[in-house]
This record gives structure tokens, sequence and C-alpha cells, in this order.
């Protein structure tokens, strides 16, 4: 059986302090969506929240984690009309101080007759890890991805990545 | 060029190894990604055995925080160069354990957070599952990259690391902004 193919879609390092980065037109040739996230933030510990096709409706996600801080295991579940919907991260968060990293998988992202999956390992060393699993309630295909922190900016040198796996 | 090509594997010959390490790891990549599935000789008291990494032959400036499962328990940790754990001693035989790192900008000036999934299984009567953010605080690039037992013991014969690198780019019709 062959590996999965990799496609390297667009990459931004930020030259100065961000608040939303936004992959769009992306093609619907791929099967998966692989997204690396290397970020700083603004300033104090803030979520970074991830919008699929401009939806900004917290119910149109929902969202399951398991996370630890070094001191104890936690988990949580979010639904509804919740902002925590659309977060990547808990501990695995973005600051000022300390680099952190996300890597996101959304599977199937083109695929119009189902809701779309998607886990995120979210790591900041300095804080926690985080495993997550969300779901975009839509049968839509993807076609664009809005990142930010959800209260502040990503910092100067910050790096995202897509790519597209077939 | 390739997003995602093969740098080199290593594969654990007859008589195992005190270390698995990737040397002159070129600078041309975005990221890293190692795999590595491995078992070690820890003597036959000990069910696993830590694996401890060591970028550019420094040991020193590192930080990770763990969360970890057995199946019945949860538990996070803070400690420094762990990477996993593998299979050992009493172990079942010939089963071994699976690691996964990714180091976004390796070769940049920044410091180098890094991700880890390890997964340590016995034969359904145990099994650890692993996941840990790590840092390294140093804004040397990565040209080297050693994977040790925590206890000193050696990496079995067929355990394999293999090696990944990362090119971003731009197929020209995705956008970023």
């Amino acid at each position: 059986m062959p590996s999965p193919k990799y496609t390297a879609l667009a990459n931004i390092t930020l030259g100065s302090t961000t608040s939303t980065v936004t992959f769009g037109s992306i093609p619907s040739t791929y099967r998966d969506l692989y997204i690396v996230i290397d970020a700083l933030g603004s300033g104090g510990a803030d979520d970074v929240v991830m919008q699929i096709n401009g939806d900004t409706t917290y119910s149109n996600y929902i969202r399951t984690l398991i996370t630890g801080n070094g001191t104890s295991p936690d988990w949580a579940s979010y639904s509804g009309a919740n902002a925590n919907t659309v977060k990547l991260t808990y501990y695995g968060s973005v600051i000022s101080a300390e680099r952190a990293n996300i890597q996101v998988h959304v599977l199937d992202y083109s695929a119009t007759n189902k809701h779309k999956t998607y886990l995120a390992r979210a790591n900041r060393a300095g804080s926690g890890v985080d495993a997550n699993v969300s779901r975009w309630v839509n049968t839509s295909a993807i076609t664009s991805v809005l990142l930010k922190p959800a209260g502040s900016s990503f910092a100067t040198g910050s790096t995202f990545t897509l790519y597209g796996v077939k | 060029m390739a997003a995602k090509e093969l740098i080199t594997t290593v594969t654990v010959g007859a008589g195992g190894a005190a270390s698995i390490d990737f040397t002159s790891i070129p600078q041309t990549y975005t990221d890293l990604v190692l795999v590595l599935s491995g078992r070690t000789s820890r003597p036959s008291t000990a069910f696993g055995d830590t694996v401890n990494i060591a970028f550019n032959g420094s040991t020193a400036s590192f930080s990770n925080r763990l969360l970890e499962g057995n199946g019945s328990s949860a538990y996070s940790e803070i400690g420094t160069r762990a990477i996993g754990y593998l299979p050992a001693g009493v172990a079942t035989a010939n089963t071994f354990g699976s690691i996964s790192l990714t180091i976004p900008n390796y070769a940049g000036s920044a410091n180098k957070s890094y991700s880890v999934d390890s997964v340590h299984e016995n034969n359904a009567s145990s099994g650890i599952s692993d996941i840990i953010a790590g840092l390294w605080s140093s804004s040397a690039a990565i040209t080297s990259i050693s994977l040790t037992s925590n206890t000193g013991y050696n990496f079995v014969q067929h355990s394999t690391a293999s090696l990944y690198g990362f090119n971003k780019g731009s197929d020209g019709v995705t956008t970023v902004a």
C-alpha cells in the first residue's frame, strides 16, 4: 500500500503581530489537511481558535479533549453556545514568553457527505499538553481555515504551514 | 522538492545498540518528524523503559510536560528529556512500542518546541500511552538527534527509527494572510 503523499499548499511566517491567519481557497483535490503551527502569543496565555469556512457559530462545533499540566490530568467536552467549542488548546496555549506548537489533522475535509472531524495536538512545555477531537457539524467541503488567539494576537516569528494529504 | 521526504532510517542489528543517532541532519527542511519502533534490553524484572532525547550532543535545557494513561488511571508530570516508554524485560516477546516526535522549525534560531506521541502495549495485559509537550531552550539549529534508554540499556535488534523532513511551500492556489 502506498504511503500518504503530502503536498505543501501554503505557509506564512509572521513579520509583525497578527490577530488572525487564514488559509483560503483551499482546493478540494486532497483527502486530508495537515496544519503545523509554531507560535508565540502577544501577551498572556491565550487559547488558539480555529474557524472553518467563516463559520463563527459556536454551536456548529463540538469538542472533546484530554490534557495534562504536569500535575494533574484533566478532560473536558464542549457543545452548544460555548466559546470553547472552537478552540484547539487548553494548557497548550500560546504566550509571549514561550513557543508552543500545534498540529491539526482534518480528515476528509473535501467530502460533501459527512461532518468534518479534526484532531489537534497542542504542546507548550511550560504549561501542558492537550489532545483534542473536534467536529464541524457541516457537510460542506472545507475551503478556508482561520486561526487566531481567542483574545490576543500571534507574535512576530510565528509560523503556520498547510499541507494537503492524499 | 517533495513536501515529505525520508532522510534516513536506522535499524538496530544483532547485539543491540546503546543509542540511535541521527547526525549531519540537513538544514534544508522546515520541520522534522522522527518515528521509532523500539524495545530495550532492560532486564526481565522490568516492564518497560523510558527513552531520552538529546540534541546536538546536549542534554541540557530540556523541559517537558507529560500526560499518561494506562487503561485504569491517568497522571501528568513535569520532566526533561523523556520522549516515551518502550517495552522491555517482562513485556510480551516480539512486542515493540511506537514513538512519533515532531519538531517544527528545527533549523531556526528560536527555541525548539516539540510534540511527542508514544504507545507501549503488552498483549492487552497492560499498556501505556503518553503525549508529551517538549521544549529545547536553545537557539541552535538541530544538526543531530540521539535517543538512549534512561536506564542505560540497549535498544534491541529490529528496533528501527526513521527521520523525515517536511518542506513548506505553496501550490499557487491556496492563499494565506
